[in-house]
């Protein structure tokens, strides 16, 4: 009996099964397919009470969902109107940046090192020793650009470690930036020379530490300019005197391109000169305790001058 | 581009209606959706959910078929497609809402006997207890048997096709309608006459 049933419920339910998958029915064992005819035919017994079917709310919501799909896609399409505001923007934008980046590297100076190059080469002191001074004003670095390897035996060692080529690459590196250095000064020097020249127009009260001195334009005309070989008599002639009866510099005034100092022995002689600010360059240094004693307090009892130029 | 007159023949493939949906014809995917809905819809019930919660996971299923509709390729069987679909928004949903306790649950040997069938209750009464131990039984096997049987017996596709949606080996589907036949008729064998 209950293998009739199987039989029955079998071939009622597995109408489909015999389409899709017939060569697996084949494979069952028949203890399997005993199984799957009971499972059939319990579906059989309720398949006429299953009438289970989704809400009608929920089969409007998603035709809804579907149809709304449809509309909005056939709908023109905002993103690109968005997309094509955008990169005109965006195009606008590098353009605007490039451009200035442009016209900013025109204006940018040349490296602060290629410039210090051209004072280098000789510093003259007055009254101390200025090695350790002078290395704390030109770094290393822009000092060894400009040693000679060849020629400086305490680098003989290096120079045989060094190929040429390095050198030559070096040296070329160097003789570009002192050109570009040298370009950078010309324009300086023109520049000052037009300020000096706007100066000159102008009335003499408007250099306050002139006009706080009593110096006007015309007596600082009138100082001789010190030239270097007069400097280098008084620095050696300072080597040989004793501290009292030393030369001692003194800052009087100072505009964009002199100094104008009163050199004094003992108070006995003082001379005022013009220091042309191309050569040379004035460091204030503070006297030691011993020296404020034999200067007896007094102020600009020294200043360090450097000639940064022959 | 097949008309909605063609539609109502039946003999258009139901690829064929994707393919116009996605084109933009609305209509075709109201007669897919006519097609698909019950099976897609027992799917998700027999599984043992709430009808709320199948029904917020049948309306996810066809609102991700609407989404995907450009992307679809008519590899394989449109309802192959539909039921992998179906699938994956179970398993999300399981992953949510962390059922792994639940499924620790389902695993073990809870099957459900019949209690009573007794011969005094009407037939009508007869049937909707039996409709009633099924749906426990098939609620109560483990995910992956409860998921081929479904696939197989409310939906009609073949264990090839059940093996290419939930993207397993043929024989491990074969192995879990195997189980799922022998659970479900240990704990419903009182039903049959």
């Amino acid at each position: 009996m209950l293998y009739s049933v199987y039989v029955r419920g079998y071939r009622i339910m597995s109408t489909n099964h015999i389409e899709n998958n017939g060569t697996e029915t084949e494979k069952l064992t028949p203890q399997q397919q005993n199984d799957e005819a009971f499972i059939n035919q319990l579906y059989d017994q309720v398949s006429q009470e299953q009438q289970i079917q989704p809400s009608e709310l929920l089969d409007k919501r998603i035709i809804n969902a579907a149809h709304k799909a449809i509309n909005n896609s056939n709908k023109p399409n905002k993103k690109s109107h968005v997309a094509w505001y955008s990169t005109l923007a965006t195009a606008a934008s590098l353009t605007l940046v490039v451009s200035l980046v442009v016209l900013q590297q025109g204006n940018i100076l040349p490296n602060e090192q290629s410039v210090n190059l051209q004072k280098t080469d000789i510093v003259l002191e007055e009254g101390i020793n200025t090695t350790s001074d002078l290395e704390s004003i030109s770094p290393q670095d822009v000092m060894a650009d400009h040693f000679d390897y060849q020629e400086k035996p305490g680098y003989s060692a290096i120079s045989e470690q060094v190929s040429s080529s390095t050198i030559e690459k070096k040296q070329s590196a160097t003789n570009e930036r002192t050109l570009s250095a040298m370009q950078y000064k010309k324009q300086s020097k023109l520049v000052k020379q037009k300020k000096v020249a706007q100066m000159m127009a102008l009335p003499p009260a408007t250099n306050k530490l002139s006009a706080e001195l009593g110096i006007t334009q015309k007596e600082e005309l009138s100082i001789t300019l010190l030239s270097s070989k007069k400097f280098q008599q008084y620095a050696s002639s300072n080597k040989t005197l004793n501290i009292k009866n030393q030369w001692f510099w003194s800052l009087l005034s100072e505009n964009d391109m002199e100094y104008i100092i009163n050199i004094s022995q003992d108070k006995q002689q003082s001379i005022q000169y013009r220091l042309d600010k191309h050569r040379f360059k004035v460091i204030g240094v503070q006297p030691s305790d011993s020296e404020k004693l034999l200067l007896k307090n007094k102020s600009l009892s020294k200043i360090l001058i450097l000639n940064t130029k022959n | 581009m097949a008309s909605s007159a063609e539609y109502l023949t039946q003999s258009v493939a139901d690829e064929a209606l994707m393919l116009a949906y996605a084109k933009g014809q609305a209509s075709a995917f109201d007669f897919l959706y006519q097609r698909h809905k019950q099976v897609v819809y027992l799917f998700f019930v027999k599984q043992g959910l709430p009808i709320a919660i199948a029904e917020e996971l049948c309306h996810d299923t066809w609102l991700k078929l609407i989404n995907a509709r450009e992307k679809y390729q008519p590899q394989a069987l449109f309802k192959t497609y539909l039921f992998t679909i179906a699938r994956n928004t179970l398993i999300d949903h399981y992953k949510k809402k962390s059922t792994q306790n639940e499924d620790n649950n389902l695993n073990d040997d809870n099957e459900l006997t019949a209690t009573s069938a007794t011969p005094q209750l009407c037939k009508q009464q007869q049937a909707q207890q039996l409709q009633l131990a099924l749906s426990r039984s098939i609620a109560a096997l483990p995910v992956t048997q409860r998921e081929v049987f479904l696939l197989k017996q409310e939906s009609g596709f073949s264990l090839e096709q059940i093996a290419q949606i939930t993207a397993q080996h043929q024989e491990k589907v074969k192995s879990s309608w195997r189980y799922a036949l022998q659970r479900l008729r240990k704990g419903l064998q009182n039903y049959v006459n």
